[in-house]
């Protein structure tokens, strides 16, 4: 037998051990294992389990460790512990992964602090990348830490090669950080990093995503860190929340995935973990209010697909024609907009237009659905004229077609503003029974933040206000919008968007500091013709004829068989298929026309323009900073001094000087030399 | 009176000239005509070092001069014109009074460079903010 003392969680109060057989370094073996926890502190004292021996390598436990109750008792709470387990191999003392799919939660107990303190409270989980570059977006409106515990891995981190998983490189697993709880106090002074940036591979990371400004922890939603993982990386990080005083805020993580992120599950069952409704959003963190001070968090993962695979650029050097791929600060995902104020009517009750049976209806379809609806439901191809016929009963010599208010085509994802639901497409008394479409939920719709970034000076004195222009381009809009530097300047500048879908207007809100300064208006969307040819209306003729013609069928005919049969070898068949068949074409074909369209450019500004950009645009937003250039020699400062302005004693002053005037307060000469002292140091001296 | 005559080769702006001057004599001398304070013209004896200084240190006024002109120059006499350095003269009252410097060693950076030199060329550089917005919809509205 084999004996392996663990250093488990000190908070948790017990010691681990995992007793393991000696066969169990050989694949396929099975043994057994006893984890005895000091007697007292958790019940059932020893756990006990079999193991089987995948991998080859001896396998190692690790708790698991679930609160699912928290006792506060004056300023402790005590966790009630659901205990689970993860079985990790290990290769000369180095932790690696079993299962890359297999993840856990975890979230211990903790002391409450005083009031003055700063508490810190972990959670960690592995986010996995199998196949595209994923970008990982951490939101908060407080200092947030990426760390690692000490306590869950007690070797100290992984990071060596190792072929679990046939389709991933190892070679690519990542580590964010280290340290543990005492060292996060003096994190305060961590180095923080760019707010994009790659991961080192196999390096270790201390990241502090400093959102403090002014000595002041900044509020509202504000970007904390991006980092990014290579394809098939697999990244582990620890994300320590932070409250001090009365702060209150959550913590949001984004993971950009296409599907390749893998969706990992928390396991904390804690009431403080909050799951957003939204699909592809989980909130990370939720404070909780308490006199001394204390917080809870979750963990999540997300599944937006808001990254190319590629990425292109590189980060420019100033004076030089290029893009900034580097988002500095200014990615956020596209994250609904969670600051609250008069511009989102929450009193608006959300209906399902789908299915309420009245008004209109408002889709949200792909090219394939948009041509599948036209092609299969509303102008009816390759079917027997049977089919035909029993169309024309259906609609009642109606048109679907007829029933079109508005179709377009917008360059980007509707969900991003409006919440959709799957259902029928109907038009009017004609529901295709098709329910896969998705129609978009009565709302006033939401707003993105399109960007969120510091507006930051070159020089960081007065040159930054008189020597440059700063020209933002906005997708969908007319020209340039020129900033007021005066307005934004060495403030958060925020952009946020709305897309209204029945008009096709676009409205972006730039906010300076979360207070809105301006607001400019675009329109985006192409108009499909569906309506335009007429061949619809002859289609519509046609069923209205073939209706007729089943009614004379009726009158006139022994049965109905026989007067279709007069119809299907009479004039008005032919017509049908005839028309029918043009009909189809021509909306078919219009929509190849905008087949072309999903060439789309995949560099927009300094790469080539294809004929399609008159309808996609530049689609992200940027700034154009116009530098007018200075000859400033450098000695004049040496020669010459500051601009100063300075008011004070002259015993601060020294070298060359510009005294505009002098208030004298020991002089022994005359007028007439006051005088001409004071024009002396107008002129110049040297102190 | 008595003039110390001095030879001082640095900027005229410095206030505090006493570390610069070298001092060549120390003599007697007379007003020439109507005395004025900050432009006296003295008379000394024709010497090397009367003819050589270029800054004055007047003993009985406690002023100092720089040397702007020679005239009346005789075997016996020269008759030096002088202008008041008030720099140097009331240092002293300057270092301890209250000003208003609109240059000096103190930078406040919010003011403009007035001796900088705009040309005619430009910067441009270009910024990303965000991200591209992605995806794409077709938008059917139907009536019900």
């Amino acid at each position: 037998m084999i004996a392996y003392n663990i250093n488990a969680d000190d908070n948790t109060n017990f010691d681990l051990e995992i007793e393991a057989p000696a066969t169990a370094y050989t694949t396929g073996n099975s043994g057994h294992v006893k984890i005895s926890f000091t007697p007292g502190y958790h019940n059932p004292d020893i756990l006990e389990f079999d193991v089987t021996n995948t991998l080859g390598y001896l396998p190692a436990l690790t708790l698991v460790a679930t609160n699912t109750d928290a006792v506060k008792s004056g300023n402790s709470y005590t966790w009630s512990m659901t205990l689970g387990m993860m079985c990790l191999p290990i290769e000369d003392n180095v932790l690696l992964f079993t299962n890359i799919n297999t993840s856990h939660w975890y979230t211990g107990s903790v002391n409450i602090p005083s009031q003055n303190m700063i508490f810190a409270f972990p959670l960690y989980g592995i986010a996995v990348g199998t196949s595209s570059r994923q970008k990982i977006t951490i939101e908060s409106d407080i200092p947030i830490f990426i760390d690692q515990s000490t306590e869950y891995i007690f070797s100290g981190g992984y990071r060596k090669q190792f072929s679990i998983v046939s389709d991933v490189d190892e070679s690519l697993i990542y580590q964010v950080a280290h340290g543990n709880y005492e060292n996060i106090d003096r994190a305060l002074n961590y180095y923080t990093p760019p707010v994009t940036d790659t991961i080192p591979v196999n390096q270790v990371w201390t990241v502090r995503c400093n959102l403090k400004k002014n000595g002041s922890f900044v509020s509202g939603t504000n970007k904390a860190y991006d980092f990014r993982i290579q394809p098939n990386a697999r990244i582990w990080f620890v994300l320590t929340n932070r409250i001090n005083g009365d702060d209150s805020s959550n913590m949001f993580l984004h993971i950009s995935d296409s599907p390749w992120l893998q969706k990992i599950a928390y396991a904390p069952d804690s009431t403080y973990v909050e799951t957003s409704t939204l699909d592809n959003e989980y909130w990370f963190g939720n404070w909780q209010d308490y006199d001394t001070g204390d917080a809870y968090t979750g963990i999540c993962s997300t599944n937006i697909p808001i990254f190319d695979s590629d990425e292109k650029g590189n980060a420019y050097g100033r004076g030089e024609i290029g893009i900034d791929e580097a988002i500095n600060g200014g990615d956020t995902s596209f994250s609904r907009s969670t600051i609250g104020d008069d511009l989102n009517s929450s009193d608006i009750p959300t209906v399902n237009l789908a299915i309420s049976g009245c008004g209109s209806y408002i889709y949200a379809l792909s090219e394939t659905d948009l041509k599948n609806v036209m092609q299969n439901y509303v102008y009816t191809n390759n079917q027997t004229l049977q089919d035909n016929i029993k169309d024309g009963l259906w609609l009642w010599g109606n048109n679907p077609a007829d029933f079109i208010i508005d179709c377009y085509y917008i360059p980007f994802s509707i969900t991003n503003f409006y919440d959709t639901i799957t259902a029928n497409l109907k038009f009017g008394t004609y529901q295709i029974p098709d329910t896969s479409f998705n129609a978009v939920k009565e709302s006033n719709g939401d707003r993105i933040v399109l960007f969120n970034t510091t507006f930051e000076g070159i020089y960081g004195d007065w040159r930054d206000y008189t020597q440059f222009d700063y020209d933002l381009y906005l997708p969908f809009t007319s020209g340039f919008v020129k900033l007021d530097v005066q307005k934004y300047l060495n403030r958060t500048l925020r952009c946020e968007m709305m897309f209204d879908v029945t008009t096709h207007n676009l409205r972006y809100y730039l906010f300076a500091d979360d207070i809105v300064t301006d607001r400019i208006d675009g329109s985006v969307g192409i108009n499909m013709p569906l309506m335009a040819t007429d061949n619809v209306n002859k289609a519509k003729a046609d069923r209205q004829a073939v209706l007729g013609g089943i009614k004379t069928g009726i009158n006139t005919a022994t049965s109905i068989i026989g007067g279709v049969s007069n119809i299907a070898t009479g004039s008005v068949g032919k017509g049908i298929n005839g028309i029918v068949q043009s009909a189809t074409n021509g909306v078919i074909d219009g929509i190849k026309v905008y087949d072309t369209l999903s060439q789309k450019p995949t560099e927009n500004v300094n790469g080539s323009f294809s004929s399609s950009m008159n309808i996609y645009d530049i689609t992200y937003p940027y700034l154009r900073i116009t530098e007018r250039a200075l000859v400033i020699p450098d000695k004049i400062n040496e020669l010459y001094g500051y601009p100063s302005y300075y008011m004070g004693s002259a015993s601060a002053l020294s070298g060359y000087c510009e005294i505009s005037d002098i208030r004298i307060k020991s002089f022994t000469g005359t007028v007439e030399e006051l005088n001409a002292l004071k024009g002396a140091l107008r002129e110049g001296v040297i102190l | 009176m008595t003039v110390r005559l001095y030879s001082y080769q640095r900027d005229k702006l410095i206030a505090n000239k006493s570390p610069y001057l070298t001092q060549l004599a120390e003599i007697s001398c007379t007003i020439v005509g109507d005395f004025n304070i900050l432009r006296p013209t003295i008379r000394v004896e024709t010497a090397n070092s009367t003819l050589n200084c270029n800054y004055v240190y007047i003993v009985d006024l406690g002023l100092y001069f720089f040397v702007t002109g020679r005239k009346g120059l005789t075997a016996n006499h020269v008759d030096i014109e002088l202008e008041n350095d008030v720099r140097h003269s009331y240092y002293n009252s300057i270092k301890v009074s209250d000003v208003t410097a609109t240059r000096s060693n103190i930078k406040n950076k919010n003011i403009p460079e007035t001796m900088a030199l705009n040309i005619p060329q430009e910067k441009v550089t270009y910024r990303k903010l965000g991200n591209a917005l992605t995806g794409a919809n077709y938008i059917l509205v139907v009536g019900g």
